[in-house]
């Protein structure tokens, strides 16, 4: 049977009902999922329900014609799916992966045709780039995280029967893919191993010379506090700290490892702590603290610096351990250091974090920081649940699909 | 066993006491004098002997390493200090331990007889603390031809020095010692039974970047036997380039086979080195033990081949600091030697990462 090629306006209602479907746990889906990816201690179970809130959220019919509105290419995104006939492709069921066996579709063969390399300390750490893909009118093939083979696979299939054309296959091991050729290879990694991944992917034929990569190597974010916010309310300030802290234990590239602040860590240590206990409370970390964690934290005890326990993370006002995982810096410093470690930490530095209201970011943005390209300021509440078009590293993935 | 810098230096230099007895020794020794290490063991519960913490290197850089019957030191070095970081400092309370480490280390490795030690360090001349140069500078004293020297800056390499070093060998280096004990000419016929004549062969001593700049200035060939050390550091740095093209490009660019391109492993934290001969990783001397360490739980050991970071048991650190962990990224061998491979980033392990996978 053939298929039309899908307008962009249809793409997003397929993709809105594929993605409601999952979150109403059509075939038992979701609830399978979920329980596999709690029980085998991939994740733990209040960081994947928090991350179904933020798709039930984030992921509407109005946020991805935005999105695309936003990207500018709109009225071209038709034009990337070619009329033509979609056989639907020989799907091989395994579990955890779809691959595609004998040749494509003749339709999704004239489409452009992506490769994510889903790499994430976070559950359906790759949604965005699932999204960004089938939005694009590309045909979608995922390498999923070893860490999270399950809740994507979900959604994947799901997917799959609003359009199938575009989902190429999937698999949690990157060997176990056909030889694609991608057009385009979405991936996140360290700057010192993107031409290692790229040497990998060529030689498993799943990109060819023409292949367009988009590297994503930022790995923690910063929060950037003014005497004002103190004087505010302290104890929602930590709250929200603690959250952009410690949520997904720390582990992604907007959780925030560095604070820039008027006032010292001492000072704020009580406050951090009680809004720590809160949140560990209601969030039973999967881990007791690392041995690693315990080593930097007897080292910065031996040495007279602060060190506070922060769940199972700590917290010192020694900033040369920045982007140690589980270790937060707390830099007792004003907006010249802000831009100072913007600099020296460049790619590494996601965003950083502002806690204030509309008028408050507005007057941040505006002011000295806004010709510094490192620096992407955003409000603190949103650290943890971000919009479906927030751009990692900086780069609209949609537009840059299109571009590319 | 007491402070006595001799006795020290007799001790930790005596081949016939095993390794691990003179580790405990000096591990005891910096529980009860170095107070830094001491407090950072007893947080780590670490008071157990067959499980010595190796403290943080920047240890050097956030207190004062002192050992607490050290008025003052003999010497102090200090690292170059990257813009915005702190510098290393590390005081040398005796520096007789240090030279004598430093030579007796060399010589593990290489007959200091056999060589002129010329060394180019145009990033390290505004750093008169360096522990480098003077672990050099020891070396090039300690070579009675006189002809061993720091290169001047400007003029590193001219192709007069090699002529003139290729024609001294050891013949006249053994007459101009006996001349000067006998009174005899030097270059007098040697008598039957003396050595028969024997090139001096060059050894070129530089800072890996420093020595791929004098390449690119037009530095000449050198002659087939010499040895070039590069000396690992990142001044007059312009890119990060591997190890195995660092090695090819001096290689080719000296006129050299790839096993004279040698490495020295040091630093200014440390009072001994590693030497890589040419087969492409490092050895240490008997005072000296490298191991490779779980970045994510330091006390653990990687086994051979797997990456981690560089841990340091340095016993000619007795007075200062012996056991520490680097932040270099580092793997050993099965046959005990190791590899340096860069720098760790630490930040590896947060956000997204493909390769982690």
């Amino acid at each position: 049977m053939s298929a039309p090629p899908v307008h962009i306006s249809e793409r997003i209602a397929r993709i809105c009902d594929g993605v409601d479907a999952w979150l109403n746990n059509e075939d038992g889906i979701l609830d399978t999922t979920v329980d596999r990816t709690a029980t085998e201690g991939l994740f733990p179970r209040h960081d994947v329900m928090h991350m179904l809130k933020q798709v039930s959220v984030t992921v509407t019919p109005k946020a991805l014609q935005d999105w695309a509105d936003r990207a500018g290419k709109a009225d071209r995104a038709g034009k990337a799916v070619q009329a033509g006939k979609a056989d639907r492709a020989d799907i091989t069921d395994r579990a955890g992966s779809e691959i595609s066996s004998g040749s494509a579709p003749a339709q999704s063969r004239q489409m452009p045709k992506v490769l994510c390399l889903h790499a994430g300390n976070l559950p359906l750490v790759g949604l965005q780039d699932i999204i960004a893909t089938l939005l694009s009118g590309a045909v979608y093939y995922g390498k999923l995280s070893r860490r999270d083979p399950w809740l994507a696979d979900g959604l994947l299939r799901l997917l799959r029967k609003r359009l199938p054309d575009q989902l190429g296959g999937w698999a949690s091991r990157l060997e176990e893919l056909d030889k694609v050729g991608a057009d385009k290879v979405l991936f996140a990694g360290a700057e010192s191993s993107v031409e290692e991944v790229k040497q990998r992917i060529h030689e498993l034929g799943l990109a060819s010379a023409q292949t367009h990569f988009l590297p994503r190597t930022a790995r923690f974010s910063m929060a950037w506090l003014d005497e004002e916010d103190f004087r505010s309310d302290s104890v929602r300030l930590s709250k929200r700290l603690i959250e952009a802290m410690l949520r997904y234990e720390g582990r992604g590239c907007r959780s925030l490892a560095v604070v820039v602040a008027p006032r010292s860590l001492s000072e704020v240590a009580g406050y951090l702590a009680d809004a720590a206990e809160v949140f560990v409370r209601r969030n039973r970390p999967s881990h007791y603290r690392k041995p690693g964690v315990s080593y930097w934290r007897s080292y910065l005890k031996s040495t007279g610096k602060e060190v506070y326990d922060i769940g199972s993370q700590i917290i010192t006002d020694d900033y040369e351990l920045i982007g140690r995982e589980d270790v937060i810096c707390w830099l007792t410093g004003d907006e010249k250091d802000v831009v100072r470690l913007a600099r020296q930490y460049g790619p590494q530095l996601q965003q950083v974090y502002v806690y204030a209201g509309r008028e408050t970011l507005s007057r941040k943005v505006t002011g000295s920081l806004s010709d510094v390209p490192e620096i992407r300021l955003e409000p603190l509440s949103g650290a943890q649940s971000p919009s479906i078009d927030w751009r990692p590293d900086g780069i609209d993935v949609l537009a840059w699909l299109w571009d590319a | 066993m007491n402070q006595s810098y001799t006795t020290w230096r007799n001790y930790l230099f005596n081949t016939d006491i095993p390794f691990d007895d003179k580790v405990r020794t000096v591990y005891r020794h910096q529980l009860e004098h170095q107070p830094v290490y001491r407090r950072f063991c007893d947080d780590m519960n670490g008071l157990d002997e067959n499980a010595i913490p190796l403290i943080p290197v920047q240890v050097y850089r956030d207190a004062v390493v002192r050992a607490d019957y050290l008025e003052t030191p003999q010497a102090v070095f200090r690292s170059s200090g990257t813009t915005g970081m702190k510098q290393s400092i590390h005081e040398i309370a005796d520096l007789r331990l240090y030279y004598e480490s430093c030579y007796r280390g060399f010589s593990q490795f290489y007959d200091p007889h056999e060589f002129v030690l010329l060394a180019w360090l145009p990033g390290y001349s505004d750093n008169p603390e360096s522990s480098l140069v003077a672990m050099i500078d020891h070396l090039i004293q300690r070579d009675g031809t006189g002809q061993s020297r720091f290169l001047p800056l400007d003029q590193p390499l001219a192709g007069a020095d090699l002529t003139t070093l290729s024609n001294l060998n050891t013949v006249t280096y053994l007459n101009t010692r006996r001349h000067r004990r006998s009174g005899r000419m030097p270059g007098a016929t040697a008598k039957p039974g003396v050595t028969p004549a024997k090139k001096r062969r060059i050894m070129l001593f530089g800072a890996a970047f420093g020595l791929l700049d004098m390449i690119d200035a037009g530095a000449p060939k050198l002659p087939e036997d010499a040895v070039i050390v590069e000396t690992g550091g990142m001044k007059t740095h312009r890119r990060e380039i591997s190890k195995e093209e660092l090695r090819k490009r001096l290689s080719d660019g000296f006129g050299l086979p790839p096993e004279s391109i040698h490495s020295e492993y040091g630093m200014t934290e440390m009072c001994s080195q590693a030497w890589d001969t040419g087969k492409g990783s490092f050895d240490c001397p008997p005072w000296l033990r490298i191991t490779v360490r779980n970045p994510e739980n330091p006390q653990q050991v990687q086994p051979a081949g797997e990456e981690g970071l560089i841990g340091v048991m340095d016993l000619a650190n007795v007075h200062s600091l012996a056991f520490f962990l680097t932040q270099d990224r580092g793997v050993a061998l099965p046959d005990g030697s190791f590899r340096v491979l860069g720098r760790w980033d630490h930040a590896e392990l947060r956000g997204c990462n493909f390769l982690v996978e």
